[in-house]
């Protein structure tokens, strides 16, 4: 009898779960390369109930089988759909149509993984996102140059006096298993194993998305649907607490069954 | 009178124990693919009640019912209504029948819930990490957008990877709940049947079929039962009470 106040809170907790990750999709409704995720549930291992009679002679045990013992979050899911483009104009900012990340070296040194295209020139001439972390390998411009720019292949040039001077070339990384990905905060993703090893190659090819020069890849949140989640889990979470109330009730009528 | 207090606490254990899986169904209102549970009780056997008159031959008043009891609970298999996702990895079975998956240590495992993803080599797995099964072992997609049409068939572009097994049991057949939203038949030797009759839906899943409002109704049933036993207990109470204080008392 016990057991029902946890499995109740248990219900109560994966609701309050799936809230925490429709809300962060919903702040992240106008974040750049933002993608929207969603808590899958699962059920909990159930276990074995035992039902005493009492009888004339002692009572009887029954072995009544399983009982659940409620739920729990099992995964959050990305839905990597890709967001909508939108023209910037900005020449550093680029969109990937298609699959594939921008590979960037964290301040720490960590490799991580962004679709957050919006690039731009530090202090020291070299090619960061808009959160200081440098693009991958490293892309330097030499001193002098000016109105640097991506195009759809991924090549970065530089106007060095009269004459356009190519400065690298962009790479983009893909994943066997892009779901098995970190969120690191500030728009990067970290590599994991269960990602797999990342997979480099130029855009446009070995199914790697092509850019898409001076435009930003919006967020891919849908707001309404995620206000259609929040009101599931909220009437899925009211009738876990309803529950809870009810199960308290009966306690309160055992133990009223004595009257002092 | 001792009798009619068995009957009333069988009644309120009865309640608790379809309590429970009650509060299990409503903890499990928004799991993937999650089916509820039925419960019902039913009368102990029923057993001949004689009067007891001092002489030899007690005379038979008829048979009366000692206990209740809940009878283990059925699962509810209908239908999940589809939720629709849009990612590629998500599939939802229409139709009767299960996914076939295995576990790490290479138990066979069942289940509807279709929110699946790949691992590091791009097996096809569930959320805990157990393998989908196509109708010649595990699945294999290689990185890139993958299609998986209604009646289960992989593809990875032009490559054909697989079909994905779909599995059914003889009528009947009762099956347990593991936790992880995966089932097994209760009985080790039922052997699933390969089926397909179900289609496949790639970008949806299958939402829990619990009924909240048919749920909470039976969680008020249930309360108010527990309630009405507990007042027989009170009241057969009372009056043993009475039997042992009053009648028995010698002088007033």
């Amino acid at each position: 009898m016990w057991s029902m106040f946890r499995v109740a809170t248990s219900g109560a907790h994966a609701q309050q779960r799936a809230l925490d990750v429709a809300a962060n999709n919903l702040a992240n409704a106008q974040t750049t390369g933002f993608k929207s995720q969603r808590a899958d549930l699962a059920d909990l291992p159930p276990a074995e109930a035992v039902f005493t009679v009492a009888g004339l002679q002692g009572g009887v045990d029954l072995d009544l089988g399983q009982v659940g013992q409620g739920a729990a979050l099992a995964a959050t899911r990305s839905d990597f759909a890709p967001g909508s483009a939108q023209q910037t104009g900005r020449p550093l900012d680029i969109s990937i149509a298609g699959d594939g990340f921008i590979p960037v070296l964290t301040a720490d040194g960590l490799a991580a993984y962004t679709r957050d295209g919006s690039l731009r020139i530090d202090g020291q001439g070299r090619l960061t996102t808009s959160s200081g972390a440098l693009v991958a390998p490293g892309f330097q411009l030499p001193p002098g140059a000016a109105d640097p720019t991506i195009d759809a292949a991924g090549r970065i040039t530089a106007r060095v006096g009269d004459t356009r001077q190519e400065i690298g070339a962009l790479q983009l990384v893909r994943f066997v298993n892009s779901d098995g990905l970190v969120p690191l905060g500030g728009n990067l993703l970290g590599a994991s194993l269960a990602a797999g090893d990342p997979i480099a190659g130029a855009p446009g090819t070995e199914g790697l998305g092509g850019l898409v020069p001076a435009s930003l890849e919006g967020s891919n949140v849908d707001t309404a649907n995620e206000l259609v989640r929040v009101l599931q889990a909220q009437r899925a979470y009211q009738a876990n607490l309803r529950a809870l109330h009810t199960i308290d009730e009966m306690m309160q009528e055992a133990n009223d069954m004595r009257r002092s | 009178m001792i009798r009619g207090l068995y009957s009333a606490v069988s009644g309120m254990l009865t309640a608790v124990r379809r309590m429970e899986v009650a509060t299990n169904d409503l903890a499990n209102a928004q799991t993937t693919g999650y089916k509820a549970e039925r419960t019902s009780s039913a009368t102990f056997a029923e057993q001949l009640v004689r009067r007891l008159d001092g002489s030899a031959n007690n005379r038979a008043l008829g048979t009366l019912a000692l206990s209740n009891a809940p009878e283990e609970p059925e699962l509810d298999m209908s239908q999940g209504s589809l939720q629709q996702t849009g990612r590629q990895l998500d599939v939802a079975l229409e139709g009767p029948g299960f996914l076939a998956i295995q576990t790490e240590d290479g138990a066979a495992r069942f289940t509807r819930d279709g929110s699946l993803t790949r691992d590091a080599l791009g097996y096809l797995t569930t959320s805990t990490g157990a393998l989908v099964l196509g109708e010649d072992g595990p699945l294999q997609v290689p990185p890139g957008p993958v299609a998986i049409n209604p009646d289960g068939t992989v593809m990875s572009g032009e490559t054909r990877i697989g079909r994905v097994l779909t599995v059914e049991f003889a009528p009947g057949t009762q099956l347990t709940k593991l936790g992880n939203n995966e089932l097994v038949p209760t009985d080790a030797n039922a052997s699933p049947i390969a089926s397909n009759t179900a289609a496949v839906r790639q970008g949806f899943v299958e939402a829990s079929n619990v009924d909240l409002t048919g749920t909470l109704t039976t969680v008020l049933e249930l309360q108010r039962a527990y309630e009405a036993n507990q007042r027989m207990i009170q009241y057969q109470d009372q009056i043993t009470g009475r039997a042992v204080n009053d009648i028995a008392q010698p002088t007033r």
